[in-house]
């Protein structure tokens, strides 16, 4: 059994109010709404208190809650019915501001699923390639070949629109 | 710094899609851990948390607790069921083992996906922290072709565990079924203080409900001697809120004396109960079950035996630390491990907290 459920619960707590805006902004974009975002987050968090007692410690306690909010977050845009955006009007996962998408924008809209939200977390959430890795179950090369393809993909649509 | 993640990083913030003035919400997070306590804390090795699986149709019957306070006829019950517990031989001495099977049902939660599964455990609890968790589980099932479906969709490649048995052997000081770090002798006899300590030890929200989990937590799979046990039954008793089911059936039909917190929960049609059920000849814990969505767990068996079931695949040792820090080793193939050996060995390089 984990030992220090106090602890843990105290902790939790700081990562919420240290880093909220950070989870939500990421879960916002991987469920493409707002409300879908910040109900993924309060969501994520009230499992991770749940399921403290779980946490093996076989990473940093911020990687595994994130690994709960992104997998939270990507659950609810399935399960949520939302309209599709027009093309090239409204990328998926980011705000306009009532502006015209820029070529960062497009391109996070077309990237697969799993370089968007590897680009969410490095961008959003400010998580260094070894975060990403814990938080995606991945190894970091994979972290870094997958952020180096969506750059390299973004080098191509600003060269094309250049 | 590339020039194109510092090109991302300027327009990101243009990007930004969280409202203006937006803040996070800790109460209401902590309010959906009271509202869903249905997901009790299971404390041990499998990692499994909320339940399914339809069981008994449970009746209340006698006095509803009411409002304000305990209810006098659970009370009464469970200060019987605290005297009968008290008397149980349960306390192993040095070199002997505490032996707990069980049986359950909860959904695993991984990632978007959830899944159910039978398990049979078999827990071995040696007075010096030493024992073996002996885990065997059915084949994987969803819990429904709609949670089939929204896991496929997420995770195209997902595959339902085929089940099997997993046996975790823990060298002295390293397997603790307590829910948290503390002496059972450290925990006071007066009902009213042990519940003020529960919420210390095992946290969440301080509220009725949650101290009704404290006491399952206390109690399920643990090896608090019979006095700790019989001063948990008078805490429950003093929870408001609290409903004596009368006699209940648990899922292998046994039947044994209901106790039951029912949660409304904040948000309309999402209330649930949780059960807790006992032996009404030993006072024993036997079962476990409840609603929304539903689970189940039954207490086959709880005695003091001599030995461990056999030799573990290398020695058990050395100790783990004081508080219980050791290394956790796989047994067999890398990909398909069938257990575990957690010992203090290599602590001073990659030590981590080694309870399950």
């Amino acid at each position: 059994v984990v030992r220090g459920s106090q602890r843990q619960l105290g902790e939790l707590e700081a990562l919420y109010r240290e880093r909220w805006a950070a989870f939500a902004r990421v879960a916002i974009s991987i469920a493409g709404s707002v409300d879908v975002g910040r109900e993924a987050v309060q969501e994520g968090f009230a499992r991770a208190i749940e399921q403290r007692h779980q946490f093996r410690g076989d990473c940093p306690l911020e990687a595994w809650v994130w690994r709960i909010v992104v997998n939270t977050a990507k659950t609810a845009r399935v399960r949520t019915p939302r309209e599709d955006p027009e093309p090239g009007t409204a990328p998926e996962g980011v705000s306009l501001n009532g502006d015209r998408p820029t070529e960062v924008a497009l391109w996070v809209r077309n990237l697969p699923e799993r370089q968007r939200v590897a680009v969410f977390l490095r961008y959003w959430a400010d998580l260094d390639y070894r975060a990403i890795a814990d938080v995606l179950e991945v190894e970091v090369g994979t972290v870094s070949a997958t952020l180096s393809a969506a750059h390299q993909g973004l080098r191509r649509s600003v060269q094309e629109v250049e | 710094m590339s020039d194109v993640e510092s090109r991302i990083r300027q327009e990101f913030v243009a990007l930004d899609p969280l409202p203006p003035g937006a803040e996070g919400d800790w109460g209401d997070v902590l309010g959906r851990t009271e509202q869903s306590q249905h997901r009790r804390r299971w404390a041990l090795a499998t990692g499994t948390v909320v339940a399914v699986a339809a069981v008994a149709t449970v009746v209340l019957v006698l006095l509803p607790a009411g409002g304000g306070g305990p209810s006098p006829a659970a009370a009464a019950v469970l200060n019987r069921l605290a005297r009968l517990v008290a008397s149980q031989p349960l306390t192993a001495q040095p070199g002997q083992y505490l032996y707990v099977e069980s049986r359950n049902d909860y959904p695993s939660i991984s990632g978007s996906c959830e899944t159910l599964a039978v398990d049979h455990r078999q827990i071995w609890i040696g007075t010096d922290g030493s024992g073996l968790i002996r885990d065997t589980t059915s084949p994987e099932r969803f819990s429904s072709a709609a949670d089939r479906a929204a896991c496929l969709q997420v995770n195209p490649n997902w595959r339902l565990r085929s089940g099997g048995t997993s046996n975790d052997w823990y060298a002295p000081r390293c397997l603790s079924t307590k829910p948290g770090s503390f002496e059972w002798s450290s925990l006071s006899s007066d009902p009213h203080v042990l519940l003020q300590q529960m919420r210390q030890i095992d946290g969440g929200p301080p509220t009725p409900g949650e101290d009704f989990q404290h006491i399952g937590d206390f109690l399920r799979e643990t090896d608090a001697p019979p006095a700790v046990r019989a001063t948990l039954y008078q805490a429950a008793a003093l929870i408001p809120g609290i409903q004596l089911l009368g006699t209940v059936h648990d899922h292998n039909g046994r039947p044994g004396l209901g106790i039951a917190y029912p949660s409304q929960g904040p948000y309309p049609g999402k209330g649930s109960s949780s059960e807790l059920i006992f032996n009404p000849k030993t006072g024993e814990l036997s079962g476990e079950q409840g609603t929304g969505p539903s689970y189940w767990a039954v207490y086959l068996d709880q005695k003091v035996v001599n030995n461990l079931p056999g030799e573990p695949p290398a020695p058990l040792t050395p100790p783990c630390a004081p508080g219980g820090a050791g290394t956790t080793k796989p047994i067999g193939p890398a990909k398909h491990p069938h257990g575990s050996i957690t010992t203090g060995a290599g602590l001073n390089s990659t030590s981590t907290p080694s309870h399950p």
